[in-house]
């Protein structure tokens, strides 16, 4: 068989084979073996030098034509087996789109917390800044120094915890605003205090012996109830959304006089009447009044030229309306379902 | 307390062309809490302030609308009681805590014994039932007008009535009471010859009941003194509508207008006629105080100018005399509130009540610049911050739990946290200790969600332990403390991975939490912790923050997991001092990256065996490495096959590049040099680099 008939043989037999390609190993198998270093068609170019020159021309036309050829389709079936190749590797890694996602997920704030953030940041820009206490207070500054002496009836309303050694466990967050009065600072003073407060009570679905408030007290030369109204409809705002309806009302508190209560008209409802405000349409949503003259009297102060004005909620409560919790025990109760819930929503 | 409208306007004309009656009270500060009708009556629930004695009767009420609207106040008719001779008991006040007594004896009028539809309607309006016509009409003249009203029947009392204090060991026999009760010694009591007919104030003693039988009885008006009522009724665990008002104190002044107003209703009823009148006031204190009001100064302090006229006209309303003063008012507040107003900041409530809250304009405060946060509120909020990220949940726990609790957790008096701060009172008896740890709790909301079959949470808290006092007479201890406690599996979806967390997560997590508030955490061994014997004897660390010990962190030991009934949990903890922490130096941020050069980064494997710990090898190349070795750290580790616990560690060194004085060869030498010396020190204890 001449060098020609050869060629044309070897041709014959690539396109055969080629034909019959399925994947990329056995196109490998075929480029190195038409194509590569003891290829036939290497092996008839590299003999070309062999040849007369009348052979040599033909013959070395028809191998570079047939090597040509062997490129050509090489590449193309290369491109048709990546591409199947590559539909068959994404087809294999099919996955379930439904299955739940695995990124670490954040866990929550307490909704206590997360409202008391809420009031400290609307506080903190009328200038009020955050003032700690003990937890485990002296009976002076949680009441005697606040206008509540042994006895009174509003010692009743705040059932209180003693603990050994002549202390109490603080009833409200009012003892912070004792202690910092008790220092003696110069009025203008703008003050916040949050944290625990403790009842000795039984617990139900509506009382804890443990729940947190936050008050805020504000002194100066000629606080009026007149700005205490402002400070707590701006309070309200903040908390509720501008154009939230208030009211106010008459209460009773042994450390402020006036003392007032500030309802806020039932957003669940818009005043209608429902569970979370007892039917009223109205929830009421933060206690306040103007700071005790005996009360200022007590530290110092002259209520003549200085006076003030304290205003304090339970953000347990609070956090309870905001976010739709029939029972505030699931605050306090370590239970991942119920955190899990609130991430729900 | 309940009222019926129809009742209430006997006493005030009633207009609600402005607001209606329940908004009306609201506004007034007598809370209206619910309103139902029943038939053609209208009925309030009223929550009353706690201080306003004088508002729990229909008086009181119809005072506050009368002072709000103007509309009449028709005091209701009384029978004079002027003329009648003493009480043929003697009638004596021996203690000071009573400041007017008085007695009248009433004969029954024979014929009736069921009492009248109208005393029965004021009675049901305001919840109460029937008990007898005397009893009925006593409480129905309380409703009335605040007095309250005691009635004994006159042919039980032998000899004298004496208003005393109670002797030690004195007893009684209070109505409704079926075993007799010792009262506390100095307890007031109005008593005969044969010992206590009334604990004063609060409730009747069996011996001298009115019944349908009683033919004669006496009815008793007084006013003790409120902190008196208050102990008593504490000690005897009474509270009636008597105590309730006495405690809040009653109106001095008003004993005749009340007997003679309970003498109306046994006429109107024919009840019974009085025959006798006594009465007592010990000393000539007046309960009518004098106050005088600057209208500027009342200007002032409510931050609203209302004219003269207004405010003369409600204060006259509310029963104030009034006086035109030099430069303001001259009042004398009405006997009725003598306990709760007391100096000018009273009135000013009472005008600002009576005009309305609501009608005072709102005024915005000068200075209401804003403030900024302190660092450590800043750094707290970024460590809240950084656990939700890591998926924690922020729980609250008591800040106190049980003697058993305790007893759970620590075993025996030896143990360092068997010291508590101690609850004198608590009701729940869940609530007998102070926290001085975190564990108890952590434990106790473990067992709880796995109890619900609940095996993965995270769950932190910020709070305070409590811990006795050192020395007398300074309060307990608090410390601020962070706690966390995990379980469960390393991902929210355990469906991809099965791995739990481990020690190793909380120490990831406590290094993360340090950066996140520029401090370094580190670990070291755990020696006198008093939570050490708590945690896995072999993964347990103590948290230290520069110098300091400011905590532990560890795997809950197995043994004390079975204490608290979760025999087969792993559970990761750790708990420090949070202010320790944040008083520990900053670790400023620095980048490497900020130099002309990145440092030059070279890595060496030892293999280590069991009980060696890969720090030994830092401090070893600590030691003796140049200055320009900037870090070394862990990169990778491995057991290997034998023996058991070896492994192979591969430790990351950074030098510093900065200069670029230093040659590869440089580098190389001194990891040589570095190489060697750990080889060479930790031989001994089978350490050796890894081909």
């Amino acid at each position: 068989m001449n060098e020609m008939e050869k060629l044309k043989e070897l041709l014959a037999e690539f396109e055969e084979r080629a034909a019959a390609l399925e994947t990329s190993d056995e196109l490998a198998i075929v480029e190195r073996e038409f194509l590569g270093k003891n290829s036939v068609i290497r092996h008839v170019l590299k003999s070309l030098k062999e040849l007369n020159p009348t052979e040599r021309a033909s013959i070395a036309a028809l191998a570079n034509s047939t090597r040509e050829k062997f490129e050509t389709t090489i590449r193309e079936r290369r491109a048709v087996i990546a591409d199947r190749e590559s539909q068959l590797l994404l087809t294999g890694e099919w996955i379930d789109r439904t299955m739940p996602g695995t990124w670490q997920r954040p866990g929550c704030l307490n909704p206590v917390t997360i409202v008391e953030d809420r009031c400290i940041e609307i506080l903190r820009t009328l200038g009020f800044r955050l003032e700690e206490g003990p937890e485990v207070e002296t009976e002076y500054f949680c009441f005697d120094a606040l206008n509540i002496p042994k006895h009174h009836p509003a010692r009743d309303m705040q059932d209180t915890f003693f603990v050994k050694g002549g202390y109490v466990l603080r009833t409200h967050t009012t003892s912070v605003q004792a202690r910092v009065l008790a220092t003696r600072p110069e009025p203008p003073l703008k003050i916040i205090s949050r944290g625990r407060v403790f009842r000795n009570e039984d617990v139900d679905n509506t009382h804890l012996a443990m729940f947190h408030q936050l008050e805020g007290f504000w002194l100066d030369k000629n606080a009026t109830f007149a700005q205490m109204k402002w400070v707590l409809r701006f309070m309200a705002e903040g908390l509720f959304g501008a154009g939230v309806e208030v009211r106010f009302k008459p209460k009773f508190y042994p450390y402020t006089e006036p003392s007032l209560g500030m309802d806020v008209r039932c957003t669940k409802c818009a005043g209608q009447g429902c569970e979370a405000c007892g039917k009223a349409g109205w929830l009421t949503v933060i206690g306040a009044g103007m700071i005790h003259p005996t009360v200022l009297r007590g530290f110092g102060y002259d209520p003549e030229t200085v006076s003030g004005f304290a205003f304090g909620w339970g953000t347990t409560r609070l956090a309870s309306q905001f976010f739709g919790l029939s029972e505030l025990r699931a605050m306090y109760q370590q239970d991942i379902r119920f955190f899990r819930s609130l991430m729900d929503q | 307390m309940r009222i019926a409208r129809g009742i209430l306007e006997r006493f005030v004309s009633l207009d609600e062309t402005q607001l209606t009656l329940s908004r009306l009270l609201d506004d007034l500060g007598i809370e209206v809490k619910r309103v139902h009708r029943e038939g053609d009556e209208t009925y309030c629930d009223l929550e009353l302030l706690a201080n306003r004695g004088d508002h729990r009767c229909y008086e009181g009420i119809a005072r506050e609308v009368h002072a709000r609207t103007g509309s009449p106040f028709h005091h209701m008719e009384t029978k004079s009681l002027a003329g009648l001779p003493s009480v043929e008991n003697n009638i004596y006040v021996e203690t000071k805590r009573c400041y007017r007594y008085a007695l009248a004896k009433f004969e029954v009028i024979k014929g009736q014994s069921q009492p009248s539809g109208g005393l029965l309607k004021v009675l049901n309006a305001a919840g109460e039932g029937s008990v007898n016509r005397i009893v009925d009409m006593a409480n129905v003249a309380q409703i009335e007008n605040g007095q309250p009203l005691h009635a004994y029947d006159a042919e039980k009392i032998c000899g004298p009535v004496t208003v005393r204090e109670s002797a030690r060991g004195e007893v009684c026999l209070p109505l409704f009471f079926s075993e007799p009760v010792a009262l506390p010694e100095g307890t007031v009591v109005v008593a005969d010859d044969r010992g206590v007919l009334s604990v004063a104030g609060i409730i009747g003693c069996q011996r001298a009941a009115v019944s349908i039988e009683t033919r004669h009885f006496l009815l008793e008006a007084a006013c003790f003194d409120p902190v008196a009522v208050r102990i008593a009724s504490r000690a005897l665990a009474v509270s009636t509508s008597a105590s309730q008002r006495f405690e809040r104190g009653s109106d001095p002044e008003t004993i005749l207008f009340s007997l003679e107003r309970a003498a109306k209703i046994c006429e109107e009823n024919d009840l019974a006629i009085p025959t006798a009148l006594t009465l007592l006031q010990r000393g000539s204190k007046s309960f009518k105080r004098r106050i005088s009001i600057k209208t500027e100064r009342l200007a002032e302090f409510i931050g609203w100018k209302v004219d003269d006229g207004s405010i003369r006209a409600v204060l006259s309303r509310l029963g104030y005399e009034v006086q035109q003063d030099v430069d303001g008012l001259l009042l004398v507040a009405p006997s009725w509130r003598y306990w709760d107003v007391a100096e000018p900041a009273d009135v000013y409530e009472d005008v600002l009540r009576a005009l309305s809250y609501n009608m005072c304009p709102e005024v915005p405060p000068p200075n209401t610049q804003g403030s900024l946060a302190t660092e450590t509120e800043r750094e707290k909020a970024a460590l809240r911050r950084g656990l939700v990220a890591q998926g924690f949940f922020e729980v609250f726990t008591d800040a106190f739990y049980s003697l058993a609790t305790r007893q759970n957790l620590v075993g025996s008096e030896e143990h360092p946290l068997w010291a508590h701060v101690e609850i004198e009172n608590a009701v729940d008896r869940r609530y007998s200790l102070l926290r001085n740890n975190c564990l108890a709790q952590a434990l106790e909301a473990a067992a709880h969600n796995l109890r619900f079959r609940e095996q993965r949470f995270r769950f932190f808290e910020m709070c305070r332990t409590f811990r006795p006092a050192v020395e007398a007479l300074t309060p307990p201890q608090e410390v601020e403390m962070l706690w966390g406690l995990m379980a469960g599996d390393i991902h929210d979806e355990p469906w991809r991975t099965t791995r739990d967390v481990d020690f190793w997560d909380a120490k990831g997590l406590l290094d993360v939490l340090g950066k996140t508030v520029q401090r370094k955490i580190e670990l070291a061994d755990c020696l006198d912790h008093p939570l050490t014997d708590c945690l896995h004897p072999e993964r347990r660390s103590i948290i230290r923050a520069g110098s300091t010990a400011i905590g532990i962190v560890g795997e809950i030991s197995p043994t004390v997991c079975r204490r608290f009934d979760m025999a087969k949990a792993r559970l990761v903890y750790f708990e420090f001092d949070l202010h320790a922490l944040l008083n520990a130096p900053l670790n400023p941020r620095r980048s490497r990256l900020g130099a002309a050069r990145p440092p030059s980064k070279r890595a060496i494997s030892f293999v280590l065996p069991a009980r060696v710990e890969a720090m030994e090898v830092v401090d070893v190349i600590r030691s003796v490495a140049p200055p320009w070795l900037v870090e070394v750290h862990v990169t990778d580790s491995f057991d290997l096959p034998s023996p058991p616990g070896a492994r192979s560690v591969t430790f990351e060194l950074l030098f510093d590049n900065a200069l670029s004085d230093k040659s590869a060869k440089d580098i190389n030498a001194a990891l040589e040099k570095l190489s060697g010396s750990v080889a060479s020190r930790l031989l001994p204890k089978g350490v050796h680099q890894r081909q």
